[in-house]
């Protein structure tokens, strides 16, 4: 017996003995075995052992190793629901997941609602503050329909989504037209106290304002935000709002126009004082629009009824996930 | 036999579908486990239990070479039994095997002469104890490739072990089971007698 070969070497003789070499190995192997004689004993001994223990007898069986059905019998096991009962527990336990999910993405996008309450009041406050500053003395009304363009623009810059809402230019010129007449109408019931109209305001003729309904033509950006956060005009509401004047209305309409088309360079001129507070409603009046789009057209409505959906969900799901994986569980112990 | 129609049925709860199985492999099932036990009886109740267990795992069989992942239940009962007799020595295999000679080495007196079949025996004791002397794992792919005549990736299916693990194995087990049979030469015929 030669001890002189390695593991490796013994373990490719063994490969080669068994025919389990590759075409290029058995070659490369064939050529080592020619020129050397131990390499040649070790193959022989080795053909020796293997054909000896191929002269191993079978032994023949002592008896047989059938199962006995009484025993091992079992009911087709794929009939009725039982066979199903994995693929419906599987199907429990994703939808149930699924549900899970739907839960958790409703509970985090309701987190975001949840600040819409926060924003709601505010923007009424801003609407309350503007209707107090309002009963203030304000600016001349006939800067007023520019000042209204600039904070339009404002407002659509602050939230486009605001300016979804307004239809078209003609509207906006509308609604400034409406807006202006109502502030002067307002100034000039504010001036009855005592307070002298402005030079504007008389110019425009000393005939009382005749008051009419608002709601027959509302403004734009005012009905806009009143859609949102009320949007079933109370009593309070319509009687807020200011009547139409007729007094001036085509001298400040026009003006508006005027203004409106030269929007830039009246926006780039110093403010004069008193349209200094005007343009501050104006502002806030924007502010609250885009505010108030901000909260978004029905964000607001699921605030509270929706809240315990994303609960429920969780708990629904939860329920059926644990549900489907003890079933699965069960089912592969029964097995 | 259609194999995969009666495995199908099996599969399905069909004992009897099984049993045909059973029948047609239990002769090398058993024979394997003989190799790889050394005795009859607990060859036979590794077979009995491996069939048993195949038959409860038969769901989770997935196709390829029944025979293959048979055997390898088979083998795996085997290393269960060992480990039981390790863990109670006083049942010794040895002794178990010289009192229960091996099954297949009954006299056939009208087909051969008594020294022939001394002859014949003598060469089956030797076979059996330079198995029996190998490590377990080595025994099982000695009897594997070259009593049962497995090629090396079937031993790899049926083992479970890696390819190179495999010819390592028999490669390691070969070379034992030339030094143990070096020390029989006298009992080995002429023509196999090692230098």
């Amino acid at each position: 017996m030669s001890t002189s070969l390695s593991e490796q070497d013994f373990i490719q003789l063994n490969a080669y003995l068994d025919g389990e070499l590759s075409g290029r190995e058995r070659e490369a192997f064939e050529l080592r075995l020619a020129n050397d004689a131990g390499l040649q004993h070790e193959l022989q001994t080795l053909q020796v052992t293997v054909s000896l223990l191929g002269m191993a007898e079978r032994v023949p069986v002592p008896r047989n190793f059938t199962l006995d059905p009484a025993v091992y019998g079992r009911p087709a096991r794929r009939s009725g629901l039982s066979g199903l009962w994995p693929v419906l527990s599987t199907a429990g336990a994703a939808l149930s997941t699924l549900l899970v999910c739907v839960g958790l993405v409703l509970s985090l996008t309701s987190k975001g609602a949840l600040t819409a309450p926060a924003a709601a009041p505010m923007a009424e406050e801003v609407f309350s503050a503007q209707a107090t500053q309002l009963e203030a003395p304000a600016a001349p009304p006939l800067e007023e329909p520019a000042e209204e363009a600039t904070a339009l623009e404002e407002a659509q810059e602050e939230a486009p989504m605001a300016m979804e809402a307004a239809p078209t230019e003609e509207a906006e010129a509308a609604a400034a037209e409406e807006e202006m007449a109502a502030e002067q109408a307002l100034q000039a019931e504010m001036a009855e106290p005592g307070m002298p109209p402005t030079p504007e305001a008389a110019g425009g003729g000393g005939e009382p304002p005749v008051e009419e309904p608002a709601t027959e033509e509302p403004a734009a950006d005012v009905a806009e935000g009143e859609a949102v956060l009320s949007p079933t005009p109370t009593p309070t509401s319509l009687a807020s709002l200011p009547p139409s004047p007729t007094i001036g209305a085509d001298d400040a309409g026009s003006r508006a126009a005027d203004e409106g088309r030269n929007g830039a360079e009246v926006g780039l001129a110093p403010p004069l004082p008193e349209i200094a507070g005007q343009r501050a409603v104006s502002d806030m009046t924007a502010q609250a629009a885009a505010q108030a789009a901000a909260v978004g057209t029905g964000a607001r409505t699921p605030q509270y009824g929706a809240a315990p959906l994303p609960i429920l969900l969780l708990v629904v799901g939860g329920v059926g996930l644990v549900v489907s994986l003890v079933g699965l569980i069960a089912s592969r112990r029964r097995r | 036999m259609d194999e995969a129609a009666l495995i199908k049925a099996a599969q399905d709860g069909d004992v009897d579908s099984y049993n045909t199985l059973v029948l047609h492999y239990q002769g090398q099932a058993y024979n394997v486990a003989y190799r790889i036990m050394g005795n009859p009886d607990s060859a036979a109740d590794a077979t009995q239990e491996a069939f048993i267990s195949a038959y409860k795992a038969l769901e989770r069989f997935r196709g390829g070479s029944f025979k293959a992942w048979l055997l390898r239940i088979v083998t795996n009962a085997c290393y269960d039994e060992l480990r039981r007799y390790k863990r109670r020595p006083q049942a010794s295999l040895d002794v178990l095997y010289l009192e229960d000679p091996a099954p297949g080495a009954a006299y056939t007196g009208h087909v051969e002469n008594p020294e022939g079949y001394v002859q014949r025996m003598d060469l089956q004791d030797a076979l059996h104890e330079c198995l029996q002397g190998l490590p377990d794992d080595q025994r099982a792919v000695a009897v594997l490739s070259d009593v049962e005549g497995f090629s090396y990736d079937e031993i790899a299916q049926i083992t479970g072990a890696a390819l190179g693990t495999v010819k390592s194995r028999l490669s390691r087990s070969r070379a034992r089971l030339r030094d143990c049979l070096q020390g029989f030469q006298e009992l080995l015929p002429h023509a196999y007698r090692l230098n």
